[in-house]
């Protein structure tokens, strides 16, 4: 009996073996043009199954791989090395240069894509032209925004604040009043929301001018960051915690935590997080500190791999994302990430306000649109920001809440980040 | 024992016979610590897989839903990214039933081999194979990795399967049970009868060790359903991904789509569903295999 059982399941095996060779087959086709692209970014499936119902030339095949930091960046380094490249990938903006000076992509200036150099907001042309070459091309930007509870905004006699300043006075009205009910929640492990903030103060935490790496992240316009969320923690005005976890849903959920530094993406997450609070968000610009600018707080870009076996369809597919209101509309369902074109923030507007009822009411478009033109160009990335990121977490989850935890986690990273840096064999001056 | 005594007096002796820690009910509560521990991530799962996204954040894990929400969400699951999750659970069962079907087949006539035949370097060859069973499975799938590559083997089916096919730990297995459950006689009848030694194997060797090849095989089939270090390494198609390997990455995603936190909630309630069907039923042979291949 067990035997049969065995041999039943030997069979099976067998039969399934045999049957999966089939699963594998490459059915090549002589006609279009397979390429790979690798990304894990929301609303990268929807384009590309648009792209390939728009296009009989080239065949985009879709593989959803762990987002950067979590694996998908090493996944690229590996399969660069081991000479199996996919043809086109995803790379934020903070690990594009690291993967220049580790040879990992590779300048596309030679597809003639400065001529789209226009379109872009300065400072996103910046990050994707390092040293003289293109190494990718933009698809999504994120302009920090101020998102607020309007309805509870009115009940409690505030106004979207235009300074930090005001931020702060209207906390501490808030305070008084309401005790139970908190400005924000200040993110205790976002290092990338940080880096935003300080963006937007002025500050330049990298910067490769001298021909060296020069990191600094505590100098003047850090640190005024680092000291107001400091002192607004000390008075109790804003909740320290991790976003978007159990405590910040509950709580925006209840009306106990009223605004939200964010970006255009962050409607989706909160339309997904907070179904029921549709119509009750309003969004206005950031909080400025002496003239009006934004940092910025996310996007990613289209990047060509060393050894990228179809270059020249890739790029057809990369403009494509980067210049095409169909990608756009494709996207909008899922997606409220920014175009980093400014051509297509019309296109963005109504597509997102078609597919994404949520957004209705919120002013995002127009706020996020006029938000993109003042992020300060002359920001740079370290080269080896998926390892930064987790270690200014890790700072900050040991320090935010204390006295001075904010500038504490900041001096730290300095000093450990330059450590690794020299470490690694980067000239670094401190 | 203590419990049958009369409390009052008997109680001073009854504590100094057994200790503390040894009486039953200490057992007992032991036991229901355990099994709380074990199963308490079982429970959030099950009042997950009712609950819509919002409400796995702001509701009590151990609490069910307001609305009920299974079939929603089992549907939205079986849709995402193309319905690829169906995909995902076929694979890792071609994995899993053919790498421990071979695996099985390999490990009992191995084990067999060990036991019923004086070769010379015997015991030899046996401390290599028992070596292969203190390497950690992890520490080799980079240098699996790298070899595939040389072969152009990565990224395929096969890279995952044939790893898998091996398995030194149940050659031990099948030794002990070998030993314990094939008395050497009725092969002696077999090969006077005339039967070749493959033939002896298969018809008198194999079927004896029904038991012991079933405890092996339910081994290798939770260690590859589980596997997550070498498809995560070797695939990057998604149409190959393993059940663990495709949570993974969809959980990775959360920041870009928080209903991934959902799905993959979802989705590891519906993988343990198959290990569960599998065991039920196969568990008294299981453990009637676990006891004979240990006592020897």
């Amino acid at each position: 009996m067990f035997t049969r059982t065995v041999a039943a399941l030997v069979g099976l095996a067998a039969s399934l073996l045999l049957a999966s060779c089939g699963l594998s087959d490459d059915a090549n086709g002589n006609q279009p043009t397979t390429i790979t692209y690798w990304s894990w970014v929301s609303g990268s499936r929807e384009m590309v199954d648009r792209f390939n119902a728009t296009h009989d030339d080239i065949r985009v095949n879709f593989e959803l791989i762990p987002s950067g930091t979590s694996g998908g960046y090493s996944k690229m380094f590996n399969a660069v090395r081991a000479g199996r490249a996919p043809d086109i990938v995803t790379v934020e903006y903070p690990e594009l240069p690291g993967f220049v000076t580790q040879n990992v992509v590779q300048p596309i200036t030679r597809y003639g894509v400065e001529e789209l150099a226009g379109r872009y907001p300065e400072w996103t042309w910046r990050q994707v032209a390092l040293g003289g070459e293109v190494y990718a091309l933009p698809k999504d930007i994120a302009p920090q925004v101020l998102f607020y509870r309007a309805d509870l905004f009115e009940e409690y006699g505030l106004e979207p604040p235009a300074t930090w300043e005001e931020y702060r006075a209207e906390a501490e009205r808030l305070h008084e009043e309401h005790p139970d009910v908190s400005m924000t929640t200040f993110p205790t492990a976002d290092a990338g929301l940080l880096a935003g903030l300080a963006w937007q103060a002025g500050a330049d935490w990298f910067d490769t001018s001298s021909g060296q790496w020069r990191v600094d992240t505590t100098d003047e316009a850090t640190r005024r960051v680092a000291d107001y969320w400091d002192s607004l923690l000390a008075d109790g005005l804003v909740t320290a915690g991790p976003t978007f976890a159990e405590q910040h849903i509950t709580d925006l959920e209840a009306g106990r935590s009223l605004t939200l530094i964010a970006a255009p993406w962050t409607a989706a997450n909160l339309s997904r997080f907070v179904p029921d609070l549709a119509g009750t968000w309003g969004v206005a610009p950031l909080p400025a500190w002496d003239l009006a600018a934004s940092g910025n707080y996310g996007g990613s870009t289209m990047a060509l791999p060393v050894g990228s076996p179809h270059p020249e369809e890739a790029m057809e597919f990369a403009r494509w994302v980067s210049t095409s209101p169909d990608a756009i509309a494709a996207a909008a369902p899922v997606s409220t990430a920014f175009p980093a074109n400014a051509d297509l923030a019309d296109d963005w507007r109504t597509a997102v306000e078609e597919a994404n009822p949520y957004t209705h009411g919120m002013n995002l478009a127009a706020v996020a649109a006029a938000a993109a033109p003042t992020i300060p160009p002359s920001w740079e990335w370290g080269p080896d920001m998926t390892d930064g990121f987790s270690r200014l977490n890790d700072e900050t989850t040991l320090d935010i809440g204390l006295p001075g935890g904010l500038a504490t986690a900041f001096r730290d990273w300095q000093d450990a980040t330059v450590d690794q840096l020299r470490r690694r064999g980067y000239d670094v001056t401190g | 024992m203590s419990a049958a005594a009369p409390a009052t007096d008997a109680t001073p002796r009854a504590t100094q016979g057994t200790a503390w820690w040894l009486r039953r009910s200490t057992g007992t509560a032991l036991c229901a610590i355990a099994a709380l521990y074990t199963l308490a991530p079982l429970i959030w799962l099950l009042f997950g897989v009712t609950k819509t996204l919002p409400e796995l954040y702001s509701s009590n894990g151990f609490s069910p839903s307001a609305g009920f929400h299974v079939f929603g969400n089992i549907a939205d699951l079986f849709r995402q990214d193309d319905g690829v999750f169906a995909r995902w659970i076929l694979n890792t069962a071609v994995y899993a039933v053919g790498g421990a079907a071979v695996a099985t087949l390999l490990s009992v006539a191995a084990g067999y081999a060990f036991d019923k035949f004086d070769f010379k370097g015997r015991e030899k060859w046996y401390a290599v194979v028992i070596a292969g069973v203190l390497v950690p499975h992890t520490a080799i799938v980079v240098p699996l990795y790298l070899m595939a590559a040389q072969v152009r083997m990565t990224d395929t089916l096969w890279s995952v399967l044939i790893p898998v096919m091996v398995n030194p730990f149940g050659v031990y297995l099948a030794r002990a049970y070998s030993s314990g459950a094939v008395p050497g006689e009725l092969l002696e009848a077999a090969r006077i009868d005339g039967a070749g030694e493959l033939r002896t194997f298969f018809t008198v060797g194999l079927r004896l060790m029904g038991p012991g090849a079933l405890t092996i095989f339910l081994f290798q089939f939770i260690a590859i359903w589980n596997n997550f270090f070498l498809p995560l390494v070797m695939l990057t198609d998604n149409d190959l991904f393993t059940i663990g390997q495709g949570l993974f990455t969809w959980n990775s995603a959360v920041g870009q789509n928080p209903d991934y936190t959902r799905l993959v909630v979802v989705g590891s309630a519906v993988a343990t569903i198959p290990l569960i069907l599998l065991f039920i039923p196969l568990q008294r042979r299981w453990r009637a295999g676990l006891a004979e291949g240990g006592i020897r």
